[in-house]
């Protein structure tokens, strides 16, 4: 079941994230995939991220591993992958992965990253992940903005790739972030947001449900940080309420409550977490008071 | 780099521990058995910088030129720029450390001098203490990092090299500093225990080139 957010509906639902936060009636609707905007296409909710713990090189142990998350990741469910040629070896580590797997379908969420010629360097990202094309070509952190939207947008009018987007992290640079998101035409965004980074709250999503651009989240869980801290902390009844088995998927419940949210994407180096995260997208919305108790009580981590 | 105040050091790290500690066992599989050829040159280069003359010395200085070359190429270039888009600047440093020992060693080679006995265990301990580290962290022994090789020993071996030796140029010590200090800092932003031991061989290094009072050549 996936939900479609019409024109119509996305600017009532900024109207209303404009006279409060959160608005409960807002609370996304339960589906293990959202309906991208500007096509309608389900995608998934939560996908898989690549930094770091792709970034393997030439270990065969370590390809394997990838693999075997990636193997993992697919068989339940999940399709959005999402890498950069900043992320040292995970681009090629993905590609074998893939190449050993038979090519199985998946949606490939790249980036470009560069002041030089972005054309060539998405042209060596996909020999890397051995695609003829993208489903998903973004501006990674801003960088030459101008420059390679100009490429990635005259890449979509040629049907060389199917959706652009832009990145940021950490909360940088969001005046900038917001200002890319009025002046281009873009399918998707991504930036991060989790219980404890909510500046997103204050523009970014409710623009980006404004502006009919879907929402890929980053750092769900900090790169690690948030769910280390939580290690050994039982999950208590409150929290767990909903069907959350994990603090991990506690958090991206939180992530995937707000209405802005497509797709989250954890990165894991665990093939059994990546099994996790991928169910946590069955878990029903939480309402506000949930959501506040689990920002609350990270927070105080 | 916008808003360059919110950066800390794990954004500028793009590996794992894991990986990290995988790169070694790799690199000791792929020259087996050349370590013992690299602790050799180590233990040699030593050995010759205790020697009188002129040719003894030169040419533990140009032996250990030539374990940073090794370091270089073996390491950074071969292994760690799979990983590390910088590894071609580590590369670069480790190769501009191996020139100035070279020039040293023909132009002014050093020699074993005075008592520097905190120099030579420093040497020492990064030559034979430094490959066990991977068993005291329950770690495969394959992981060893090795003088010659690796540039953590490579680098607390050189500044032991140096201190045991008299009036060595404070230069020599600057990279092999730099590196131990950077790695520290790496080594404890992936969450690796070795950080400290690497911080203290710095620390050891930079005091036992402290020039000694009332020192002669």
């Amino acid at each position: 079941m996936h939900i479609t957010l019409t024109r119509r509906g996305a600017l009532a639902l900024a109207a209303a994230a404009a006279l409060q936060p959160f608005p409960p009636a807002m609370a996304a609707a339960p589906g293990f995939t959202r309906a991208i905007p500007s096509t309608g296409e389900a995608v998934p909710v939560v996908g898989l991220g690549s930094w770091i713990t792709f970034n393997v090189g030439d270990d065969p142990q370590g390809l394997a591993n990838v693999e075997a998350v990636v193997a993992a990741f697919l068989k339940a469910g999940g399709t959005m992958i999402d890498s950069s040629p900043m992320y040292g070896s995970a681009q090629s580590a993905i590609g074998a992965a893939l190449k050993r797997l038979g090519h199985p379908p998946v949606f490939s969420a790249d980036k470009v990253w560069t002041s030089g010629d972005g054309a060539a360097q998405i042209a060596t990202s996909a020999a890397r992940w051995d695609v003829a094309r993208f489903d998903l070509l973004q501006v990674h952190n801003l960088v030459a903005l101008e420059a390679q939207m100009e490429v990635i947008a005259a890449m979509k009018a040629q049907g060389r790739v199917r959706y652009i987007g832009v990145t940021t992290s950490e909360g940088r640079r969001h005046r900038e972030f917001e200002a890319a998101m009025q002046r281009y035409p873009l399918d998707f965004v991504q930036f991060t947001y989790n219980p404890v980074d909510r500046e997103a709250e204050r523009r970014l999503l409710p623009l980006a449900l404004e502006r009919g651009q879907a929402v890929i989240v980053n750092r769900p869980f900090r790169q690690g940080a948030l769910t280390q801290r939580l290690e050994g902390v039982p999950l208590p009844a409150w929290a767990a309420e909903g069907g959350a088995a994990t603090w991990a998927q506690a958090i991206l419940r939180f992530v995937l409550s707000h209405p802005a949210a497509t797709c989250v994407i954890p990165a894991t180096s665990n093939p059994g977490h990546a099994v996790e995260n991928v169910a946590a997208a069955r878990l029903p919305p939480p309402d506000a008071a949930w959501r506040e108790r689990l920002s609350r009580e990270l927070q105080a981590l | 780099m916008d808003e360059w105040w919110t950066y800390a050091p794990s954004d500028f790290l793009l590996y794992s521990r894991a990986s990290y500690e995988r790169q070694f066992a790799l690199l000791n599989l792929a020259v087996w058995p050349g370590q013992a050829a690299a602790m050799g040159a180590a233990a040699l280069a030593l050995m010759l910088q205790a020697m009188g003359g002129r040719r003894a010395p030169m040419a533990a200085g140009l032996l250990l030129a030539g374990l940073w070359l090794a370091v270089a190429w073996l390491y950074f270039l071969d292994r760690h720029a799979q990983i590390n888009f910088i590894a071609p600047v580590m590369a670069a440093a480790f190769v501009c450390q191996a020139a100035l020992l070279a020039a040293v060693a023909v132009f002014a080679p050093l020699r074993l001098g005075g008592a520097r006995p905190l120099g030579s265990a420093l040497a020492a301990l990064a030559l034979f203490a430094f490959p066990l580290a991977p068993l005291l962290q329950g770690r495969a022994f394959i992981e060893a990092e090795i003088v010659g090789l690796a540039p953590d020993p490579t680098a607390a071996f050189t500044l032991g090299a140096l201190a045991a030796a008299s009036r060595a140029p404070p230069v020599l010590a600057l990279i092999p500093l730099g590196w131990l200090g950077f790695s520290a800092l790496a080594l404890w932003t992936m969450g690796s225990p070795a950080w400290a031991a690497t911080l203290a061989a710095a620390i050891v290094g930079a005091v036992a080139l402290r020039p000694a009072a009332g020192a002669t050549a």
